[in-house]
């Protein structure tokens, strides 16, 4: 029951972050289009979404120290898988940029892409484990 | 290491969620731990043993003492 209850507020916790995410992309793009503003505001104002990404950052770190000892272990080999990923795709852009006209990545998608593909192998590692089981 | 907690929660009737929440670990957990593929702690291992009333001894043994049993 505890457990659960958690899950339950870190889901919670976790959408309510994203939705400010999103509610500050919005006012971002809307203030940086509409109104004259001074180049430090401007700054502010483009930086403000990251903060509830920082915000979800703790939250999740408050869940992990809340998981067993195995959940903790499978959440460390996805992000290792993550960390490889992400380590070797740059690797290999990087050198072929180095001899070849490469198109341009947008360094902004790379934060939700690791969030996004860590909880896809989480998600694949524990459907491996239950696979295994039957 | 090999463990008994399968025939353990069997006798009992036990699903693994059962026995995980009665540990206050997730079912991957107990079903890692009940595969042989995670070695627990020995908090964990202690509560395991306590479910059962048993010691870790009598639920947990190695792999080198689990293929000599087995040969016997």
């Amino acid at each position: 029951m505890e457990r659960s209850k958690q899950d339950v507020l870190f889901v919670k916790l976790f959408l309510t972050a994203m939705v400010i995410f999103l509610i500050l992309i919005a006012v971002q793009t809307f203030t940086l289009e509409l109104i004259v503003l001074p180049i430090w505001l401007k700054v502010v104002v483009t930086l403000m979404p990251v903060l509830p990404l920082i915000w979800a950052f703790f939250i999740f770190r408050a869940r992990y120290r809340a998981f067993d000892e195995y959940m903790k272990a499978l959440t460390g080999e996805a992000f290792l898988w993550t960390l490889g990923m992400l380590c070797f795709s740059s690797f290999i852009y990087g050198m072929l940029a180095m001899k070849f006209p490469m198109p341009p990545v947008e360094l902004a998608l790379v934060t939700p892409i690791v969030f996004g593909s860590h909880g896809l192998i989480v998600q694949l590692l524990i459907w491996k484990d239950n696979a295994e089981s039957n | 290491m090999q463990n008994r907690i399968k025939v353990l929660r069997a006798e009992k009737n036990w699903s693994q969620q059962m026995l995980a929440d009665n540990i206050g670990v997730s079912r991957q957990a107990v079903n890692a731990v009940e595969r042989g593929k995670h070695d627990p702690s020995l908090q964990l291992a202690f509560d395991i043993a306590n479910q059962f009333n048993q010691r870790i001894e009598e639920i947990f043994f190695p792999e080198v003492q689990a293929i000599t049993e087995r040969s016997e």
